[in-house]
């Protein structure tokens, strides 16, 4: 009988057959396995989010001579935006922001203007300020004496 | 049959056989999902379950989910216990100025689907829950599973797990889904 190689008498031979069957079976399950589709997160649930670029608004225009004041005007900003950390509890709580006396303390007065004008406050990755917004808190600081 | 043939035959089959096999073992991978452990009584699999747990185990893309993630992750109300903040918000800015924003689950589960928002490495992360925010201090590198590195309890080794309240603080009236 003429000897053939190993690997051709693999299809005649019941023993390597067999072993090819399982071989095969067994792959078989691994691919399953591994593209398993539970169904978890399928969207379903999923709550979306709001996609974006992050650009910082440019603010020109004089301030009017009367002024924004604390209470409407900045507060409700300062509130939105920025007592989340300047504010009890927050971690920046050493420098508040949650009063008029804290907002017009000498040092935040110097500061906070050009932090938010460059969109530098609030800090990324928060949404920066709207162009309103910036400009009613550049024009209240500009002011010698911000209005409460 | 030819000779020629057979050896082809079996060659092709055994080699199909043996890539399948290669290809979809990673016994690395494998053992972290075994590692996370059978799912919460009570809570099947879905978008409520295994708060705390590294998503991108399994959401990651190399299964066993086939539901890919970019992020995902929780936020809990404080760090010293297990309670949820749902209904927060995440907001991502990644190395291209490109920004997402999310929200939890009242399970205080997020997630970001791939083709939503495919980042810019390194990306940064801020959350917020009412009126308290907490922006993160360092940046993500590497990938967006955040329950890999915010692992409870606190640690040197971990920072523990994501929480935006300060101890005192009360939970603010949120709604959640």
């Amino acid at each position: 009988m003429k000897r053939a190689p190993f690997v051709g008498s693999a299809v005649g031979h019941p023993v390597a057959a067999l072993a090819l069957a399982l071989a095969l079976l067994a792959s078989g399950a691994t691919v399953v396995a591994c593209s398993s589709n539970d169904g978890v997160g399928q969207g379903r649930d999923y709550l979306g989010g709001e996609a974006g670029v992050a650009t910082c608004p440019v603010v020109n225009g004089k301030c009017s001579s009367s002024g924004p004041s604390y209470a409407a005007d900045v507060a409700p900003i300062l509130a939105a935006h920025c007592t989340g950390c300047h504010g009890p509890g927050g971690e920046n709580a050493d420098v508040p922001l949650n009063t008029y006396d804290a907002a017009t303390a000498p040092k935040v007065k110097i500061i906070s203007a050009s932090l938010v004008s460059v969109c530098k406050m609030p800090p990324p990755p928060l949404p920066s300020l709207s162009a309103d917004d910036i400009a009613t808190l550049r024009c209240w600081y500009a002011q010698l004496h911000p209005a409460k | 049959m030819p000779l020629a043939r057979r050896l082809a035959s079996s060659a092709g089959v055994g080699f199909l056989a043996l890539v399948s096999l290669v290809a979809c073992a990673d016994p690395v991978h494998d053992a972290a999902v075994d590692a996370l452990g059978p799912e919460a009584p009570g809570v099947p699999a879905g978008p409520d379950h295994r708060p705390g747990q590294p998503c991108l185990t399994c959401h990651g893309g190399q299964g066993p989910s086939s539901f890919e993630m970019a992020f995902g992750g929780t936020v809990f109300a404080y760090l010293a216990a297990n309670q949820p903040a749902g209904g927060a918000t995440i907001h991502l800015l990644d190395g291209a100025q490109h920004t997402f924003a999310t929200q939890t689950n009242c399970a205080g589960n997020f997630w970001v689907p791939k083709p939503a928002f495919d980042p810019t490495y390194p990306v940064q992360a801020a959350v917020q829950w009412a009126s308290a925010t907490e922006v993160m201090r360092t940046e993500m590198r590497l990938n967006g599973d955040c329950n890999y590195c915010h692992v409870q309890p606190e640690t040197a080794a971990s920072p523990g797990h994501t929480w935006i309240l300060a101890p005192s603080t009360p939970v603010p009236e949120v709604s959640c889904r």
